[in-house]
């Protein structure tokens, strides 16, 4: 979860997802935009998508991950669920398409500007289910913070 | 996709997004006027300043025609920084209080350093909220600040210090290596408790599919607690391990008799005391063998919840002495010393004398002299016994202060 795990953390991401949705929107509009964003959420996106170890007996998603990106999987490619593998690919497809955007057409930036919104809205949802706002709450867990015995 | 923000609500929502980032930045100027008494806590400020400050030109510079879905989430996002940001602010401003043993903050910070990475930087502070927590390293806007705070009321007991050794622990956990190593083994334990219970984790799986979890959801559900309950053991054993019997009895201190909820994310109270008596034990570490004596175990939980922690327990247990290992090695690399019992002695000796010690001893020897003097006096908590618990304070104080003096000095020289 956190950025010393090799992955971003949710909020990271989430600010990722809605700068480039906003980056995209300038695009859409003919404005000048900061392409910068579109190479570190797709980058991001990667960290989050890679197996801890490649020695592990099995592949598991690191918390707060697969809930937000088995919906948006499911929302975008129309399915019922997803496996780890499938998500896995889906992210990585979308990552690359992010790495490539600033020289793609106008029709492939509004699709991927959809998936940029539905990323954040499923990590902003994420974040509040998580205890986010109520870091304290006993048995729900924030990531971001921890301490000696549960409350 | 839906409608553009050329209309009035969506303009004032924006305008409502700018108003809050201006109020919660007026509120970091207010507080970067406090008296601080170490630089880090107003480091940690300035950062969050200047994020916040980036965060405000970015609402100012959103195209003039927006499509409503991109407003929501501009403030979506914005509401969530600031409810994340506005408790840390709350931290800052507690790290100013005079109740705080500023004193131990420089013994601290410079084990961080030791241990973590030596370019952190240390916040301690206090919440209105009976647990020790922390921060490691974990907030976005301050990737290099470990945040340690106690409950409010117990921020000026000094012997409540080792329990910092356990929240230093969840940011040295974070070392990629290690944390690769534990999960690791973990999952190979993991897969090996599976492999011995195939029918039970299968009966395991079905219940947990009625509950909307497919297979790997599930599995991946029921593994986070295996990482999780590590990640406390770890923290536990480090604490241990540097701050000797004081981390036993701070930790008896505060969580005595035993936990009557268990978090999916700790192991056990139970196990979790076997652990550390096991470890002082392979440490050498002496301590009052009665000390969690009629521990309780937290009441059982539903059927699917006690299934899960049976696999977690069983992985976990696999896993503790790999992981107990990589506490210790990792400290030992560092040039970490457990505490020595020579020190320790002449400490209480000068505790006994109501004379501080003024010979250097190390944060963690001065905390178990402290302690060993508190419980031979049987706690000192009769009313009568309230001036030489003070008394006990300021001289584990006074011995942290002139040990900082002689480091100095040395340093210095």
């Amino acid at each position: 979860m956190n950025a010393g795990y090799g992955a971003p953390s949710v909020f990271l991401l989430s600010d990722l997802a809605i700068r480039a949705a906003v980056e995209l929107e300038r695009r859409t509009l003919g404005e000048t935009l900061d392409g910068q964003v579109f190479d570190e959420l797709a980058g991001a996106l990667r960290r989050t998508s890679q197996p801890v170890s490649a020695t592990t007996p099995f592949h598991f998603a690191e918390p707060g991950y697969y809930s937000p990106f088995e919906r948006l999987f499911c929302a975008r490619e129309s399915r019922q669920s997803g496996g780890i593998e499938d998500i896995r690919a889906f992210i990585q497809r979308t990552s690359d398409a992010l790495a490539q955007v600033k020289g793609s057409s106008l029709d492939g930036a509004a699709d991927l500007q959809g998936f940029c919104l539905a990323l954040h809205k499923a990590l902003i949802q994420e974040m509040a289910a998580e205890g986010g706002f109520v870091v304290h709450g006993g048995q729900q867990h924030d990531p971001a913070e921890t301490g000696v015995c549960a409350a | 996709m839906s409608s553009t923000a050329d209309n009035n609500t969506t303009r004032l929502r924006l305008a409502s997004a700018r108003r809050k980032v201006t109020a919660f930045l007026d509120q970091i100027r207010h507080l970067e006027a406090s008296d601080f008494a170490h630089d880090d806590a107003r480091e940690a400020l300035e950062f969050i300043r200047e994020h916040f400050n980036v965060r405000l030109a970015s609402l100012t510079l959103l195209p003039a025609k927006v499509q409503d879905d991109l407003v929501d989430g501009v403030c979506w996002q914005i509401s969530t920084a600031l409810s994340r940001y506005t408790e840390v602010l709350g931290f800052i401003l507690r790290s100013t209080n005079v109740r705080n043993a500023f004193e131990i903050h420089f013994p601290l910070k410079r084990l961080v350093r030791k241990i973590v990475s030596p370019d952190v930087q240390l916040v301690l502070s206090s919440e209105w909220n009976f647990v020790p927590f922390t921060y490691p390293m974990s907030l976005d806007l301050l990737p290099n600040f470990v945040l340690i705070g106690a409950p409010a009321t117990e921020s000026g007991n000094v012997l409540t210090t080792p329990l910092a050794g356990h929240e230093i622990g969840h940011s040295v956990w974070r070392t990629e290596a290690i944390r690769t190593k534990a999960l690791e083994a973990a999952t190979l334990a993991w897969a090996a408790v599976i492999a011995g219970e195939q029918t039970r984790f299968d009966r395991l799986l079905n219940d947990l599919a009625a509950l909307k979890l497919n297979a790997e959801r599930a599995e991946t559900h029921c593994f986070s607690s295996v990482t999780r309950q590590l990640e406390e053991v770890f923290s536990d054993v480090l604490g241990l391990y540097i701050f000797g019997a004081s981390y036993l009895y701070a930790y008896e201190y505060f969580l005595a008799p035993g936990s009557t909820f268990r978090d999916r994310g700790y192991p056990s109270g139970t196990v979790r005391v076997a652990i550390l008596k096991e470890t002082a034990q392979e440490l050498g570490i002496a301590f009052d063998p009665h000390l969690f004596d009629g521990w309780q175990a937290p009441p059982e939980k539903g059927h699917i919840e006690e299934e899960v922690l049976f696999f977690a327990d069983e992985a976990v247990s696999r896993t503790v002495p790999i992981v107990r290992s990589l506490a210790i090695d990792h400290l030992k690399t560092c040039g970490v010393a457990p505490p020595d019992s020579a020190a320790i002695a002449r400490i209480r000796a000068n505790f006994a004398a109501h004379v501080p010690d003024g010979e250097g001893g190390t944060l963690p020897e001065i905390l178990c002299a402290g302690w060993e003097y508190l419980r031979e006096h049987g706690g000192l908590a009769r009313d009568d016994q309230q001036p030489e618990y003070d008394m006990l304070n300021e001289l584990m104080l006074k011995s942290i202060e002139v040990s900082e003096f002689l480091l100095r000095v040395k340093t210095d020289a």
